[in-house]
């Protein structure tokens, strides 16, 4: 993926630079905002990961003149600006995900590879009512999920988790990441909801077929992927 | 312009008022009375007139106020029958209709008079009432006027001088307290007696400066316990590296404990943030209403199975009531911290209850409890029960929870369940939100 990164740490913007280049992907790194947004409206980028307070333009009115450009580029705000105000800011300024610092490089990653997928998604107006991945069908309409045409009951936290996973499939998806989506909390709770209510699903979907469809990746996340 | 000219300015005000009603009272009296005498005289020459005219005698009888005068014309007006009073030589060269005139009564007195003239057959016809009655009663509104000017005016300055110097004391009380707290003297309070509106705002002054200084207090303590916790997982982190730099054994394992330590000082970090956040009420713009019977219904949904999961039994009770306004992320902060705590106190195969409605939120379970007085101690940043287990906590939940309680105006409910031999039931009620 062609990512443009705006952070002007001396230290961080280089270092995620080299972390993201390893993983195959081609990052051009700005320290202030001028440039970026210059080079935002010149280049075709694939994501864009954006820093909020930078020198020169800020990185909200950075993404603003980019939208009102009509360049919709997904884009990350990664800041250390946390709070619910500042998300919506961002939110309403263009950006489609909002990481705080300090983050895990990994959950960076994941939300990078997701929000590629789901601009896939919306691009190809695949976010319809009825998903089907293997033998798992959602009927998101009536809230009923079957597999190798068999009913299975879940509740509704249950069907949501299962409808991002078959969304994002192949995908890792982090426990923050869930939370957003599923619960709509940004903060996490230090209570295992997510644990729980996958380990739920896992023994209602996996366990009467005997085979395995998530895998919990060394506790930070998780990926689906279909029989 | 201070309570003292105010009252100056009202004062001048008034007598203004005062002067001018006199003024139009005298003046419509005048006009009535008048009017009066103007219809009696009219009268009165019709009288003498007709007898004149057939018996060449003046008949009425002037009484004590009227008076009469013929001046026939075949006398060539020098001949002039006059009853009463003398009237002056030049009348007869006044124009006919009425006139002030000024005549001469009994032992030689001087008297104001209103007079009609009137020519009727070419004899000229006069009668006169005197205005005595008129200046007495003029003279007894003056009277009136000046007494209850001079009572009333002593009266209201008195009153008006006395409350204005009141208002000003307590003014100068309120300005000179006020620049105390400025100054950074949050002890500060507001003196003032009575039940008036500067006394009102001074209570609530004293009441903003209380919640300052208790802020203020909670912030001093919230930094010198803040930096006690901060200093404790950063001390062990530094001389953990320190450890294994020395001995070599800075692996992937040592760098991973490292990090969840430095993960454990951001949690206490964003918690602090958190609570700070709501204590300065700035999250108060996402409140709706909702039923909190729906919500409970979503809450169970998630944490039902977590209590499942680690051992516990539950139970989901819900009565239907109005409407809450409430901000559900808070609320469901809350709910995480009261279920955490449950889980972290209470032993496996107990049971842990959550209630939803009408008006409250209640997480009760079969724990310890807290001592009675431990109660309030509990609801303090940083203060753990068990600062010894190793539960984890920065003991920042139940005052995230008494954040969450103010602003929502609700009451903090905390209190050992009764009869039952453990147990905690602690929740929210929301006060004065029935719709």
């Amino acid at each position: 993926m062609k990512i443009l990164l705006l952070e002007d740490d001396g230290s961080l913007g280089p270092w995620l630079k080299e972390n993201l280049n390893k993983i195959g992907n081609s990052v051009d790194l700005f320290t202030d905002g001028d440039k970026a947004l210059i080079a935002g409206l010149k280049i075709q980028y694939d994501i864009m990961v954006i820093d909020r307070m930078v020198p020169g333009l800020d990185g909200l009115e950075m993404i603003k003149n980019i939208r009102e450009r009509g360049i919709d580029t997904p884009t990350i705000f990664l800041t250390a600006l946390n709070d619910i105000d500042n998300r919506i800011q961002g939110f309403d300024a263009g950006g489609d995900d909002y990481l705080s610092k300090p983050f895990a490089l990994e959950e960076l990653i994941s939300r990078i590879n997701a929000l590629s997928k789901r601009t896939n998604f919306k691009k190809n107006k695949a976010s319809s009512d009825f998903l089907r991945s293997g033998d798992l069908e959602i009927d998101l309409t009536n809230r009923q999920c079957f597999r190798q045409k068999q009913k299975i009951e879940l509740n509704n936290k249950e069907l949501m988790i299962l409808e991002y996973f078959i969304r994002f499939e192949g995908q890792k998806l982090t426990k923050s990441m869930l939370l957003e989506l599923v619960w709509n909390i940004n903060h996490d709770p230090t209570t295992s909801i997510v644990e729980t209510h996958i380990s739920r699903l896992r023994s209602k979907i996996e366990k009467p077929f005997n085979d395995k469809l998530i895998s919990t990746i060394r506790s930070s996340g998780y990926v689906y992927k279909s029989k | 312009m201070s309570a003292i000219r105010q009252a100056f300015v009202l004062i001048n005000i008034y007598t203004l008022i005062f002067l001018l009603c006199w003024l139009i009272t005298n003046l419509l009296i005048e006009k009535k009375i008048i009017e009066n005498i103007d219809k009696k005289l009219s009268y009165d020459i019709e009288s003498i007139s007709l007898v004149w005219q057939s018996e060449k005698k003046l008949t009425l009888r002037s009484s004590k106020d009227s008076y009469y005068m013929i001046a026939p014309n075949s006398y060539g007006y020098v001949g002039r029958i006059v009853k009463g009073a003398i009237f002056p030589e030049n009348i007869i060269n006044l124009k006919e209709g009425f006139h002030n005139v000024e005549l001469i009564g009994e032992k030689g007195k001087r008297l104001s008079a209103r007079a009609l003239l009137s020519k009727i057959n070419s004899d000229l016809f006069v009668s006169a009432q005197s205005l005595t009655t008129l200046i007495q009663i003029n003279k007894t509104i003056n009277q009136i006027f000046l007494v209850s000017f001079i009572f009333s005016a002593i009266f209201i300055t008195i009153g008006l001088f006395s409350i204005a110097r009141n208002t000003q004391i307590k003014i100068s009380n309120i300005e000179k307290n006020l620049n105390y707290i400025k100054s950074g003297r949050l002890k500060t309070r507001i003196k003032l007696k009575g039940d008036d509106d500067l006394v009102r705002v001074s209570n609530s002054i004293n009441e903003t400066t209380q919640q300052l200084e208790n802020l203020m207090e909670q912030f001093k303590n919230q930094s010198a316990n803040l930096a006690h916790d901060l200093k404790t997982p950063l001390t062990s982190l530094r001389l953990n590296l320190e450890q294994k730099i020395s001995s070599n054994k800075l692996n992937k394992k040592s760098i991973r404990e490292s990090i969840l330590q430095i993960d454990h000082i951001i949690n206490i970090f964003d918690t602090i943030i958190k609570i700070a956040r709501i204590q300065s009420g700035s999250e108060r713009k996402k409140f709706k209403k909702i039923k909190l019977i729906d919500f409970g219904k979503e809450i169970f949904e998630t944490y039902g199975p977590v209590i499942e999961d680690r051992g516990f039994k539950t139970y989901y009770n819900s009565f239907d009531g109005s409407k809450i306004k409430l901000d559900k992320d808070l609320i469901f902060i809350l709910v995480t911290n009261l279920i955490q705590n449950s889980l972290k106190y209470s032993k496996k195969d107990t049971i842990i209850g959550i209630t939803f409605g009408p008006d409250q939120i209640l997480i009760e379970d079969e724990g310890p409890g807290i001592p009675l007085n431990l109660m309030s101690k509990v609801i303090e940043p940083m203060y753990r029960l068990k600062r010894e287990s190793k539960g984890g906590g920065y003991g920042l939940g139940l005052s995230m929870v008494k954040a969450i309680c103010e602003i929502h105006n609700g009451e903090l409910i905390i209190k050992n369940r009764e009869n039952k031999k453990n147990g905690l039931a602690v929740g929210i009620k929301f006060i004065n939100q029935a719709t």
